[in-house]
């Protein structure tokens, strides 16, 4: 990672955001090729997965990753489609019906698009997704 | 705000808005979401980015395959720009065989394009936006310009972007100027992309839905026609320097 990320100015305490950004590194060189998951790195620098998330959406908002996306049902959680690699192809499914008229595991009904939150996955760039 | 134990995108959203406010290092960020939201690879782009720049530099033989060698690159980076840096999406190549073709069309992204440029200039955009590439040593001629808009025309489409590696002719009273401005007058929109327009993602950081905007405001303010600066930016001259500078830079790596 760079070193010019303005943890500070985005309320993050310098060293924390250091030391998650280089458990990012650390585990992308790992496995470059794979989805980084915040817990993993929340346990390995004792940071509250909130704080982590954070971290990670500045590093994505700087394309230091990028991401696909995963439909949820907003009410259960559960997953119900398959990952995406735009927000925007969710959101089309989503308005035309590409998800079903209910959730597949609670069964409740879809009423709007907005009963389904988008999961965003996190990878380094360069990482094959094969999506 | 119902607390998820896992990233997801309303919370991206709120914390980038957020940062917004507080970080003043960052520029175009809320743009950048939108490339991120799109699945902007940085990577990727950077991949395409120095098959095009080495692209410009080659000198093409009668035998040589000029779509392959120099029309591809620049597609392809065209397309990712659009696409990737959420603009548009699904972006494909459309064409009538040996009639016309299309380098690139996709419906526009409408929630990008509202948050950039507006709602008034979003409902005037229409729904889809056309692509045109040149990758040539020659600035683009007049009638080059004539074939994009009239295909547009024909297929009510409102927005057009070109990029020409060697800029354009453009000027008082010269080339395309006019015509653009016109255009503009008449909310049919033209932005036009030289090959600094690219460079800026890398050496500047800035977000493809700002370079977009960045043109289209050129040409609403008829700049084109008034304003040196931006004459010299987008002509020949200007455009080969930056081309072989950019070469240069990136042989050295």
């Amino acid at each position: 990672m760079p070193d010019q990320i303005p943890f500070k100015e985005a309320g993050i305490e310098e060293n924390i955001g250091i030391r998650i950004s280089g458990e990012i590194d650390k585990f992308t060189t790992k496995r470059p090729n794979a989805s980084i998951d915040i817990q993993k790195v929340s346990e390995a620098v004792g940071s509250p997965a909130m704080t982590v998330k954070r971290v990670f959406y500045l590093l994505l908002g700087m394309q230091l990753l990028k991401a696909t996306f995963l439909p949820r049902h907003k009410a259960c959680d559960g997953i119900i489609g398959q990952q995406e690699t735009s927000v925007e192809m969710i959101s089309h499914k989503a308005l035309n019906g590409g998800y079903g008229s209910f959730c597949p595991l609670c069964f409740e009904p879809f009423e709007t698009s907005k009963d389904i939150e988008i999961q965003i996955v996190f990878w380094k760039p360069g990482a094959k997704i094969g999506l | 705000m119902d607390y998820k134990p896992y990233p997801n995108l309303t919370e991206f959203r709120d914390t980038i808005d957020e940062f917004k406010e507080n970080i003043t290092s960052l520029d175009y960020l809320l743009e950048w979401r939108f490339a991120a939201e799109s699945g902007w690879d940085k990577e990727e782009f950077e991949e395409l980015y120095r098959a095009y720049v080495e692209s410009t530099q080659i000198k093409i033989q009668p035998s040589d395959d000029k779509t392959k060698l120099k029309g591809r690159p620049l597609e392809l980076i065209g397309r990712y720009l659009l696409e990737k840096g959420g603009i548009a999406h699904q972006i494909v190549e459309i064409s009538d065989p040996s009639k016309w073709q299309v380098d690139g069309c996709g419906p526009v992204h409408k929630t990008a394009i509202r948050f950039s440029f507006g709602k008034k200039i979003c409902e005037l955009i229409g729904l889809h936006v056309y692509l045109e590439a040149k990758n040539h040593s020659d600035p683009l001629e007049n009638s080059e310009f004539s074939d994009h808009c009239r295909r547009m025309h024909e297929h009510h489409c409102n927005f057009g972007v070109m990029i020409s590696t060697s800029g354009y002719r453009i000027g008082r009273g010269k080339g395309i100027s006019e015509s653009i401005y016109v255009h503009s007058c008449k909310e049919i929109f033209h932005a036009l992309l030289v090959f600094q327009s690219i460079t800026a993602v890398i050496l500047e950081q800035k977000a493809p839905l700002f370079i977009i905007q960045e043109a289209l405001s050129y040409a609403c303010n008829n700049m084109y026609v008034h304003d040196k600066e931006v004459q010299y930016y987008y002509s020949q001259e200007a455009c080969k320097k930056a081309a072989m500078l950019e070469y240069e830079r990136l042989s050295s790596l």
